[in-house]
């Protein structure tokens, strides 16, 4: 146990996370060259898309320092606030954290955030200056931001590079003589924390765990304790480029078991693994995850229901957090009502849908869950999912939204501007920290629903790029909610409903017919588009008759690229959704989220 | 019967909406020229049908000499069986049209002038960055006629600006008194890489309302049938006995061979190949005998989407017993599903054919895409 070291990564997205770690891989042998694809670690395609991790891996590497060999379980973490209980558990199985900060852009929120849960967790933390081979690096600045942050010397921070390999020797050293060893008891009852799990076609479902106390062995009866659920150790072992099956692990070390399990949402994040026999207690942080925001997803083809339904099956047995349900709507037949961590995650389900699965699917817009309380019955919430569901307004007594608190990290220069946007979100400023001279800490008590909302893209364009952002939840506050409705030719469409803040009706209402005006093509006859509150209509545009569509020139014999364009036009309004008599473009549910755009 | 398409790829100046492959540097012209001659000779064998149309096309192929223009009508004479040649077209721009210039073209067998007036406004032909004047447009159809040539078209863009109307009323009246035969018109197209997208862009130009190009269209389709013209394809007008050969040969299927940069060539079954749209790499592929070319094998959809696209540009419209015999008989049954969706103002249909009215013409790509396989 004296030379296991079990660390993690906290790092902002695009810091240069997963390009650093696969330097250390190559520097301990642990992969070679040839099987170094461009970031190891995030294998999912989408994750190297889009540069950022979103499920949590590990990797066990051997280092030998002074003659001794060391084992080093590289413990990485999402780098998204809508995983950020992931990123809680993956701290907790750690002794030591290295701290990446991009040498040219400075400390992030989101950085911020993790790296005060790691101090939480007494985790030894090494400061990493990252991207120092870039001619934009500004160390000097930078080092003060991370001195003033964790209080270390200037020179413990390492300066490095994942591009050349500057530092990585530094690095491990640092990990071998910093990180302390595991302290666990080896003759306790087992308890090992489950920090991840992933999902094995063949396999079932295999779960990361490190092993706090005690000893895991092949053929144990173990039990998951907030399951409740038993089984046997058909395998274990530990994690090296592939799995390496082991008798035993021994307290300390970080592993993976397989036991027969078919479903993600057995094998919680969080959860502990104790023997059948002799059972240790419960690890304490334990948190069933929960959704954060709703939307509906239903098939563009009415006839890919069945289809859609085993997509999600598939995706729900690698991705526990995603809950669904059915549910249908009058404008867009039967779909299911799922459930998200938060809206980068429901893009990458729906992403995931149309690539892995061929799925041509309609997003509705999106919204957090509501607590409606009745006249009737003032005690008990009803949790409102849906707009659709909730109550008649002359039933309620109230209706509750969820809150967050939200931490946004900038330059001074936005700090005007980024208090704008917050107050038109119906934001609470609570704190304002000076970090450097020129980087303040913004602390904001929000609607979770305004977050959704075009938040982040509106963010980012006020502040040029220089914001970061984390939350998390704080509970429930009364809200004066309605429900604003959308009407095509007369028709409510009710997978465009919304539940939004009275005062804002009016503005909102407007702007969604706009958009919407803008998104539905030209069809054979007039469509007016209406916002309404009840039977009151606040808003109204119309998209005029197309009267004129076509290529006046098809010159010289060039009939294929006219062919091909017309070929390639109607495969696009194979994507539109007929409601009513009106084509509804796939994208146009999800206009309330770009409004000003 | 099949058609030779030249595409000779230069020109004096950028016209603002033109996004067809040109260039102006006409130092470059032997050279393409010289590849042009090569490449009409190994293509000696692909075409059995004899010819019966030749286009000159652009580009503008007014900046040929005389002897560049004999010697590729020479090489085409010498290789393809032009017995039966009827009409060759020649392009021109109104300011290379001296009457020196048109008796050579005449010398030379040309038959039909294709005359890119576009506009007989000043302030027009200014927007479209024209070289010409609206006089020197009007002057170069007099000394088309004088010059003896009876069959010629004119080129008329409409929809150019806020004064669209009393624009398109000079241009009908100069079309009127001057005894033009034949006349193509275009409603302005803003394409992708022109320089009129870029002042779209930058808020210099703007694109009319679609009640502008409606009007126009509906006032040149008045205009046709009140002085004899017939609206014989969706831009094309032309007096009794003076349609474009040529160009009807593209609506009906026939094959035809393009020679230049960016030509388009058809086999008249099923492949349609294009050369490189680069003045530079043609003339190299041509010289290394590399391959200067794409082509593409249609597919059943594709043949019956392309005829459905041809044949609704044009007055006749498609012929039921035709797909009948060359397609599966759903993808009848199907257009008659889908075109009783539609207003039954666009179109005409009757046992044996289905054609276009020309309301429907004016969103035929909407209707395309409904019928469209």
């Amino acid at each position: 146990m004296k030379n296991i070291r079990n660390f993690c990564i906290i790092a902002h997205i695009d810091h240069g996370k997963s390009t650093l770690a696969d330097r250390l891989l190559q520097a301990t042998n642990t992969i070679s060259d040839r099987e170094l694809k461009e970031q190891t670690l995030d294998d999912m395609d989408l994750e190297r898309e889009r540069g950022i991790t979103i499920k949590s891996h590990a990797i066990q590497m051997e280092y030998n320092h002074n003659g001794e060999k060391y084992i080093l379980n590289l413990i990485d973490t999402p780098g998204h606030v809508d995983f950020s209980y992931e990123v809680s558990r993956s701290i907790a199985a750690c002794e030591g954290a290295l701290l990446i900060v991009d040498a040219t852009q400075g400390i992030q929120a989101q950085t911020i955030s993790n790296l005060y849960l790691a101090i939480e967790h007494d985790l030894e933390i090494i400061p990493i200056l990252n991207k120092m081979d870039l001619p934009s690096a500004m160390p000097e600045e930078v080092k003060d931001q991370i001195v003033d942050l964790i209080g270390c010397d200037r020179e413990d921070i390492i300066a490095a590079s994942g591009k050349t390999g500057l530092g990585v020797d530094k690095i491990l050293d640092a990990i071998v003589n910093k990180v302390p060893a595991p302290k666990g008891d080896p003759n306790a009852p087992l308890q090992a924390l489950i920090f991840d799990s992933v999902f094995d076609s063949y396999r079932g479902i295999n779960a990361y765990f490190k092993v706090v106390n005690g000893t895991i062995r092949k053929g144990d009866k173990v039990k998951f304790i907030a399951t409740g659920k038993e089984y046997t150790a058909d395998e274990i072992g530990v994690l090296k480029l592939k799995q390496e099956p082991r008798d035993v692990i021994e307290t300390g070390n970080v592993g993976y078991i397989i036991s027969g399990i078919k479903q993600a949402k057995e094998v919680k994040v969080g959860d502990t693994i104790t023997k059948v026999e002799n059972p240790g207690e419960p690890i304490k942080g334990f948190e069933d995850v929960k959704p954060m925001v709703f939307a509906g997803i239903y098939p563009v083809d009415t006839d890919e229901y069945e289809d859609l339904r085993d997509a999600l099956e598939k995706l729900q047995l690698n991705d526990a957090s995603l809950t669904f349900e059915p549910e249908s709507s009058a404008a867009l037949g039967f779909g299911f009502r799922c459930g998200f961590l938060g809206m980068l995650h429901m893009e990458i389900i729906q992403e995931r849908l149309e690539r892995e699965f061929g799925m041509t699917v309609i997003t509705t817009v999106p919204n957090v869950s509501y607590k409606a309380y009745l006249t009737k019955d003032p005690e008990t919430p009803i949790m409102v999912h849906n707009p659709s569901d909730l109550p008649d307004p002359s039933k309620l007594a109230k209706v509750e939204e969820p809150y967050i608190k939200a931490s946004i990290i900038t330059k001074s220069e936005f700090v005007g501007a980024i208090m704008n946007l917050c107050i038109e979100k119906r934001g609470e400023l609570k704190n304002q920290v000076y970090l450097t001279t020129d980087r303040v800490e913004l602390v904001f008590d929000l609607p979770l629903a305004e977050i959704v909302f075009d938040f982040y893209d509106k963010l980012k364009t006020i502040s040029k790029g220089y914001a970061s952002f984390d939350y998390h939840p704080i509970g429930f506050k009364e809200s004066k909610l309605i429900k604003l409705d959308i009407l095509l030719n007369g028709d409510q469409v009710d997978a465009l409903s919304a539940l939004i803040h009275r005062d804002k009706a009016y503005e909102l209402g407007k702007k969604i017919c706009s958009k919407l005006k803008e998104l539905i093509p030209r069809q054979q006859f007039d469509i007016a588009i209406q916002a309404a509150i009840g039977s009151k209509i606040i808003a109204r545009e119309t998209v005029k008759a197309l009267r004129k569509d076509v290529t006046a020139k098809c010159y010289g014999g060039d009939i294929s690229r006219k062919r091909k364009l017309l070929e390639k036009q109607k495969k696009g309004k194979k994507r539109m959704r007929q409601i009513g008599s009106v084509e509804v473009p796939q994208k146009a549910f999800l206009a309330v989220l770009k409004l000003d755009d | 019967m099949a058609g030779i398409y030249i595409h000779i790829p230069f020109c004096h100046q950028r016209c603002s909406y033109c996004d067809f492959h040109f260039s102006t540097l006409l130092k470059h012209k032997e050279k393409v020229i010289d590849a042009l001659l090569t490449e009409i000779e190994v293509r000696k064998n692909e075409l059995s049908a004899p010819i019966e149309t030749i286009y000159f096309g652009g580009g503008t192929p007014s900046v040929l000499s005389e002897k560049e223009l004999a010697t590729l009508l020479d090489f085409i004479f010498k290789f393809y069986d032009c017995s039966q040649v009827k009409e060759i077209t020649f392009e021109a721009n109104p300011e290379d049209l001296s009457m020196a210039y048109l008796k050579m073209l005449k010398k030379n067998g040309i038959n039909r002038i294709s005359i890119g007036t576009q506009s007989f406004v000043d302030e027009e032909l200014r927007l479209m960055n024209r070289k010409h004047s609206a006089k020197q447009g009007i002057s170069v159809i007099k000394n088309i006629q004088d010059a003896g040539f009876e069959n010629f078209t004119a080129d008329i863009i409409y929809g150019i600006n806020k004064n669209y109307k009393k624009n398109l009323a000079e241009n009908i009246k100069v079309l009127q008194s001057l005894q033009i035969p034949h006349f193509s018109a275009y409603a302005l197209t803003i394409e992708e890489k022109t320089l009129l997208n870029k002042k779209v862009k930058t808020g210099e130009f703007s694109i009319l309302p679609d009640d502008a190009y409606e009007y126009c269209f509906n006032t040149l389709h008045a205009f046709a049938q009140e002085n004899d013209f017939l609206h014989y394809e969706l831009s094309n007008y032309a007096k009794p006995g003076f349609k474009s050969l040529h160009n009807s040969n593209y609506w009906h299927n026939k094959p035809y061979l393009g020679f230049g940069p960016s030509a388009h060539s058809f086999d008249g079954k099923n492949i349609r190949r294009w050369n490189v749209a680069n003045n530079h790499l043609y003339v190299k592929n041509i010289q290394k005998n590399t391959p200067y070319f794409e082509q593409e094998i249609l597919t059943v959809e594709n043949l019956f989407n392309e005829y459905l696209m041809t044949k609704l540009r044009t007055i006749e419209g498609i012929d039921f017993k035709y797909l009948s015999k060359n397609f599966p008989n759903k993808y009848s049954t199907r257009i008659l599903e889908q075109i009783k969706l539609l207003n039954a103002s666009w179109y005409n249909l009757n046992e044996n054919r289905l054609n276009l009215t020309p309301k429907g013409w004016l969103i035929s790509d909407f209707i395309l895409k409904k019928l469209f396989i």
